[in-house]
């Protein structure tokens, strides 16, 4: 008889779960869901136009440095930190990547010098916050400011031109990177973006260095009692911040075949917007790269189509932000579901 | 006594869940009703239901024989009813007397009547006989004060009705006595409250009556003076519980762990060693410095000296890790504030200390956490719907087994549990005993901190006993007594005691 009960619950309660497992996933891919309809419904209204492969193709590189900004922000996010100088460090990397390659050095290596720059402000901005201890909100906001004052430093206030460059080939090589097609009219950045999504995603998922990122996020106190370097995970991520914002920095640059002093500003803000959308928690431990990306196709998408079909740029605006507070406060109402069941 | 509260036939269920099926009870003027279950039982619920918060989908609730409808919280206070939660509703950074009547502070038109409100709290407070001042930070206060500012703001609401959820779980004994006076004095001015405790022992000095709930069923209410513990526990588990810590001869095998010169600002130890399968219970009052030990041996706080032995070979823990790698375990005094990533599921929790282990190349080996996962899940017997549930929809007895499971995947040496059944329940609890015995059985030598003297006598092979950062004496099982370990506790020593 009372095995009969229990056995009875123990069927109510895997169907609950089953239930709300799926639900759990019908929101998860909500995101997606809202990206699909948006696709529709600009394609309706602006009479396909939205659709044409070139306009898609024009939002896929549109959005490439605010996701690849994104990925590392996700990470920082995730830990239960933000960086708000990732904007700051995209003008950085660019513009270290640019100053680089006028000095003569080779492509490859100005590349790597300017990711390496964007490392090192990571390694700041993680220093600041864990030996420090300074809230990441204003230890980045700090840097924010000391970020773009050394772009500007280096570019003396003005763009630093590739373009006008003697060494045709180096330009051309340069202006591929930022803009250049493969495979007929894939964006040549969008490809970089793909494949840096999917290390990036594979590393959160599947890596000793994911799993930390999330349970310092989630319980900083009783990860670092389970033996977890909180301090190495913390300033990992940060890094990893710095040099995807410097990854974007120079993808702009190569676009315009020239680093502006002020490119970037404002792009932490986007990129923690995509993150948001995405599902990625502003209090730590949770979140991922398909999120992000997802979030950022969202903003593009909401855009390019907005322009399309003719909307005052200045009310656009308003639409973005309302949609952003909407999916953080779909995702609140989501999260208060599931904790009190 | 007139009865005060009748809850008839509740009724409520979650997702999947019948929480409360039938249950009725009811409430006299100045009466302590005690409401025992382990946790998950429904008792939570159901003074949810009756504070508002909860709506049951049926039953009726009647107050003073009039039927009443709880559609909200502010109704409940209105009706003269206050819950004080194991967490409390206070704002750090307010006054006591700001905290008393927020929202509801006196006003003179738009501004708030400081002097008023001050002099309102102090009535309330002198009534109640406590010297805490209405101007007071609510963040500079103990626990204790801060749930007396609780009773307190219950008191200016009028409350007729209080439930006290397990008040006493972070309070000393002399806070406790305390306490119970003031329960004693809301009695006879007819307040009617539920109290709700995992500690049976205490519930003898204040209960008029007691009911039990399992599994979201009333099983029966009874005089409290006709009842014994022993078959209240029965009542709450539904079966025998022959005795409340396992049987067990203990096998104390070699000096395994020796701690020499521990210190830093608030630890002072000389000299503690733990043997091979020994529990060495650490007591002491709240402040003692017994958590700060514990940290201070793992690696997680500062020292100025440490000297720590395994095996008669030195080791330095100068972090964590070492700790860990060492076979070095500890198992916090608070699961949810430093013990587990509540929104982390199950199964990363369970591996959390054993990630070294389990990364091969930088990649989680994921078949092999999920299989450690279950193999603990099933050995540990832990009750969840699956390994991918989060740690935070699990009750606390569960919850404590997942940051056992964490530690016994490692090659575990030493043991330190601070507080091992706090806030869990009766069944729960005794399995933590047993998986103690088994590790203890396995050679693994343990350290328990704990507040609870029952378990301290109950479990321990030899008692230290802390005062003021220091040990202020050792006591051998045989020599333990409550009596014994108090002294020590407070500080007095055997020889003044013998001069008096």
């Amino acid at each position: 008889m009372a095995g009969n009960l229990d056995a009875s619950k123990a069927i109510e309660a895997r169907k609950a779960k089953q239930s709300a497992n799926l639900t759990e996933t019908v929101q998860k891919f909500m995101a997606f869901g809202v990206l699909i309809l948006l696709i529709i419904l600009f394609g309706a209204l602006s009479g396909g136009k939205f659709i044409a492969v070139n306009n898609l193709l024009t939002v896929v590189l549109q959005i490439t440095p605010y996701a690849i900004l994104g990925f590392g922000l996700t990470f920082v996010l995730i830990t239960g930190g933000t960086d708000l100088s990732a904007g700051s460090v995209v003008g950085f990397g660019g513009i270290i990547c640019a100053k680089c390659i006028t000095q003569g050095y080779g492509l490859f290596i100005s590349i790597v010098v300017g990711i390496a720059a964007g490392a090192l402000t990571g390694v700041i901005n993680g220093l600041v916050i864990t030996k420090m201890n300074v809230t990441p909100f204003i230890a980045t906001l700090g840097t924010q400011f000391a970020f773009r004052g050394l772009t500007q430093l280096v570019g003396a206030g003005k763009p630093v031109s590739i373009q006008s460059l003697e060494n045709k080939e180096i330009v051309s090589q340069f202006k591929f990177i930022g803009g250049g097609t493969v495979f007929g009219k894939i964006p040549f950045p969008a490809i970089i973006m793909l494949v840096l999504a999917i290390i990036m995603g594979i590393v959160l998922a599947k890596t000793g260095f994911g799993r930390r990122l999330y349970a310092v996020g989630s319980n900083e106190e009783a990860a670092r009692l389970s033996g977890i370097n909180v301090f190495k995970t913390k300033l990992l991520a940060y890094v990893l911040c710095g040099a995807t914002s410097a990854m974007a920095g120079i993808l702009l640059a190569a676009r315009l075949a020239s680093a502006q002093s002020n490119a970037g500003t404002g792009y932490e803000l986007e990129g923690i917007a995509a993150a948001v959308i995405g599902g990625t928690s502003v209090m730590g431990g949770e979140g991922g790269i398909l999120g992000t990306i997802i979030g950022a196709a969202v903003m593009g998408v909401l855009r390019n189509g907005l322009n399309l079909v003719k909307v005052d740029a200045f009310v656009q605006m308003v639409i973005i932000g309302a949609i952003i507070i909407i999916g953080v406060w779909y995702d609140t109402l989501r999260r208060k579901k599931q904790n009190s069941l | 006594m007139a009865e005060l509260l009748r809850m008839e036939n509740i009724t409520k269920s979650f997702p999947g869940v019948k929480a409360l099926s039938n249950v009725s009870l009811d409430l006299n003027t100045g009466e302590v009703h005690a409401l025992c279950g382990e946790n998950g039982a429904g008792k939570s619920t159901l003074m949810k239901v009756l504070s508002g918060v909860y709506h049951a989908e049926e039953g009726e609730i009647f107050i003073n024989g009039e039927k009443v409808m709880i559609e909200n919280t502010r109704r409940a206070h209105e009706l003269g009813i206050s819950i004080i939660f194991q967490e409390f509703n206070l704002c750090g950074h307010l006054s006591v007397a700001d905290n008393i009547w927020l929202d509801r502070q006196p006003k003179n038109g738009p501004f708030v009547n400081d002097k008023q409100m001050f002099e309102k709290t102090k009535a309330i407070l002198d009534d109640l006989g406590l010297t805490i001042s209405p101007k007071a930070l609510i963040r500079n206060l103990s626990v204790a004060e801060q749930q007396m500012v609780e009773i307190a703001k219950a008191i200016s609401f009028n409350s007729r009705i209080l439930v006290l959820d397990e008040p006493t779980a972070a309070l000393t004994e002399s806070e406790i006595d305390r306490l119970f006076s003031i329960i004693h004095k809301l009695k006879a001015k007819g307040v009617g409250m539920f109290y709700i405790s995992h500690r049976l022992e205490e519930l003898t000095r204040i209960s008029d009556r007691v009911s039990v709930i399992r599994d979201g069923q009333y099983i029966g209410t009874r005089d409290y003076k006709d009842v014994t513990i022993d078959e209240l526990v029965k009542m709450m588990v539904g079966r025998d519980l022959t005795d409340k810590f396992p049987l067990y001869q203990r096998k104390i095998g070699k000096l395994l762990f020796e701690a020499r010169n521990v210190h830093n600002k608030r630890v002072n130890v000389d000299h503690i060693e733990v043997h091979a399968g020994e529990i060495v219970g650490l007591a002491g009052l709240m402040g003692a410095g017994r958590t700060e030990l514990a940290r201070a041996i793992f690696g997680a706080d500062k020292t100025t000296s440490k000297e720590i032995f395994m095996d008669g070979k030195q080791i330095h823990i100068n972090n964590i890790d070492v700790a860990i790698k060492n076979g070095i375990g500890y198992i916090t005094e608070d699961r949810k504030r430093d013990g587990l990533a509540l929104n982390m599921t199950v199964e990363r929790n369970i591996n959390l200390a054993h990630l070294p282990e389990l990364i091969k190349g930088g990649f989680i080996d994921d078949i092999a956490a999920k299989k450690n996962a279950l193999k603990f899940i099933k050995s540990l017997n832990i009750k969840t719907p699956s390994m991918n549930q989060k740690v935070g929809n699990l009750s606390g007895g569960n919850q404590q087994k997942i940051v056992l499971a964490k530690w016994l995947c490692n090659d575990i040496k030493v043991l330190i549990f601070d507080e091992p059944t706090r806030g869990i329940d009766v069944g729960a609890k005794f399995e933590v005993y047993e998986l103690m015995n088994q590790l203890s059985d396995r050679g693994v030598a343990i350290i328990m901190i704990s507040s609870e003297l029952p378990e301290i006598l109950g479990m321990s092979d030899r008692v230290l006993v802390m005062h003021g950062g220091k040990i202020s004496g050792e006591l051998s099982r045989e020599e333990a007594n409550q009596e014994n370990i108090l002294r020590l506790a407070a500080g007095i020593k055997e020889d003044e005691r013998k001069g008096a």
